[in-house]
């Protein structure tokens, strides 16, 4: 269950400032953005099955031939083969997976805002950061909560990407609790437990989000 | 005014084109997993292993893959089971949720305030705590499992709590109430106005509600799993799962395999590329 809170968060913290960070450059007015945001919503459209397996190619064979022919020390090995990697190659998937759909959302946020709170930002002199932390921000709050939300009941019901990639292994240090779940009940046949542990698993979901939910509907504000 | 305030400024344009560049990099990151898949879906294992980056290889290009993998994964028939899977579900809950909403919108009576409450919530289940009386239930006791269509009531069952929220708020907020007045006056009945006047209304909460489902149902792997054991009626991730456990040495024909899987679900979305963003940016 640490592992899993742990996986959770450092998830959904990446995926929602790579989705943030992608939106707000896709809402630049550059050439070919539609092409861009098509693009990069493409790992949505396939199961976590299939991107499971795609990514274990990847980190047993491609990226272990790259480390060799450049002589990068992080690909040296296959990411998939050590406990702590393995871990990383899971976040990795899971932002490359979701930040697409996320960024939809945001980019949804973006179009939406008012354009005049932006122009009397930009005469009183809000420019840079100043803009986005004081004007964006905070008009981007419901956009934040819906992402966020979305996040973490996906990350945490998250099982086809740790089957295929990871299998929860090396010596089941990426096993989540989905998959502690199902294993639980189906391979050694313990209903009881593995029922237990997904009724925890439905408070824990339920008691993080409402509280997340509540915090960010006080903060959000009229433009 | 500021020099980089200027419209077309050069500060502005270097801006923008480092702008681009920072995309485009990110573009080619996100997209270098398929590319490297569709490259060595062409390569002899031999080739795979020996360089997966070359373009030039020993064997050359093979489609050898292709049809070993076609045949082997028995693809089309995983591709008809997904497609009457995913299509019937995806028309039914459609038609159902909107439905439900209709009526938890318009008689605010006591029976439907409760059941939308509860309808509500349901949406923040995990699948996980449901799974197992699910399997006990229908597999163990009633012995259900193994039809496609128990899948179809499923998938069903678990996508109407969603798709009936979200009609909910479009109905609430985008149907006018003077319309189906309207409707009723000429002489519609409940269902003449729901289908007629309300219905076509929904359009693009429809679309994006139908491609959240069909995304959802074809790419479910968990579920169908759990019902379907039958080689005749799996899934096409099913079938590609056993598929790679099967040949996960040979790379080439698993490459071609994952390649194929893919493709279909590309190859509409590109094909509704326009409609399929524009409704995917109202999603909730």
């Amino acid at each position: 269950m640490l592992l899993t809170l742990r996986y959770v968060f450092v998830s959904v913290l990446l995926v929602n400032l790579v989705a943030f960070l992608l939106a707000y450059l896709l809402t630049n007015g550059i050439k070919g953005q539609n092409f861009f945001r098509a693009g990069f919503f493409t790992p949505n459209l396939i199961g976590g099955v299939i991107l499971g397996f795609i990514w274990q190619f990847i980190f047993q064979r491609i990226l272990p031939t790259l480390g060799k022919d450049t002589g990068w020390a992080i690909f040296a090995t296959s990411w998939l083969s050590d406990p702590s990697s393995a871990f990383n190659a899971l976040v990795t998937v899971s932002v490359w997976q979701l930040s697409g759909y996320m960024m939809l959302i945001y980019i949804a946020g973006f179009m939406g805002m008012s354009h005049d709170v932006l122009e009397a930002a930009s005469i009183d002199g809000a420019v840079g950061m100043r803009r986005m932390v004081s004007i964006i921000m905070p008009l981007m709050v419901p956009s934040f909560v819906i992402c966020i939300f979305m996040t973490l009941s996906r990350t945490f019901m998250v099982y086809d990407i740790n089957l295929t990639l990871t299998k929860g292994g090396p010596y089941g240090s990426t096993r989540l609790v989905a998959m502690h779940v199902y294993e639980k009940a189906f391979t050694s046949r313990q209903y009881g437990i593995g029922q237990a542990e997904a009724l925890f698993l439905f408070l824990m979901v339920a008691i993080i989000s409402g509280i997340q939910i509540y915090e960010g509907k006080k903060r959000e504000v009229a433009a | 005014m500021k020099k980089s305030m200027k419209v077309g400024g050069t500060r502005k344009m270097v801006g923008t084109c480092i702008l681009f560049f920072v995309i485009l990099i990110m573009f080619v990151l996100y997209m270098f997993p398929f590319f490297t898949v569709l490259l060595n879906s062409f390569k002899t294992k031999r080739d795979i292993i020996s360089d997966p980056f070359a373009f030039v290889t020993r064997d050359g290009f093979v489609l050898k893959n292709f049809s070993q993998a076609f045949v082997k994964m028995n693809y089309l028939r995983a591709f008809s089971n997904s497609l009457i899977i995913t299509a019937s579900a995806t028309a039914l809950v459609t038609l159902f949720s909107a439905m439900c909403a209709y009526y938890f919108v318009r008689w605010q009576n006591r029976f439907s305030k409760i059941f939308s409450a509860f309808m509500s919530a349901s949406i923040i289940i995990p699948f996980q705590s449901l799974m197992i009386p699910l399997v006990i239930i229908y597999g163990n006791k009633l012995g259900l499992t193994d039809h496609r269509a128990t899948l179809v009531f499923m998938h069903i069952g678990f996508a109407m709590s969603m798709s009936t929220f979200i009609f909910q708020g479009f109905i609430k907020a985008n149907v006018p109430l003077a319309l189906e007045e309207a409707a009723t006056i000429d002489g519609c009945g409940k269902y003449r106005t729901f289908f007629q006047v309300v219905f076509p209304l929904l359009g693009p909460t429809t679309a994006t509600l139908v491609i959240l489902n069909v995304l959802a149902f074809w790419n479910d792997y968990l579920l169908p799993s759990l019902i379907l054991s039958n080689k005749e009626i799996l899934t096409l991730p099913l079938s590609t799962y056993t598929f790679y456990g099967t040949y996960s040495a040979d790379y080439g024909v698993i490459m071609a395999a994952l390649v194929l899987t893919v493709t279909p679900i590309l190859v509409l979305y590109l094909a509704l590329q326009k409609k399929s963003s524009a409704a995917l940016s109202q999603v909730p």
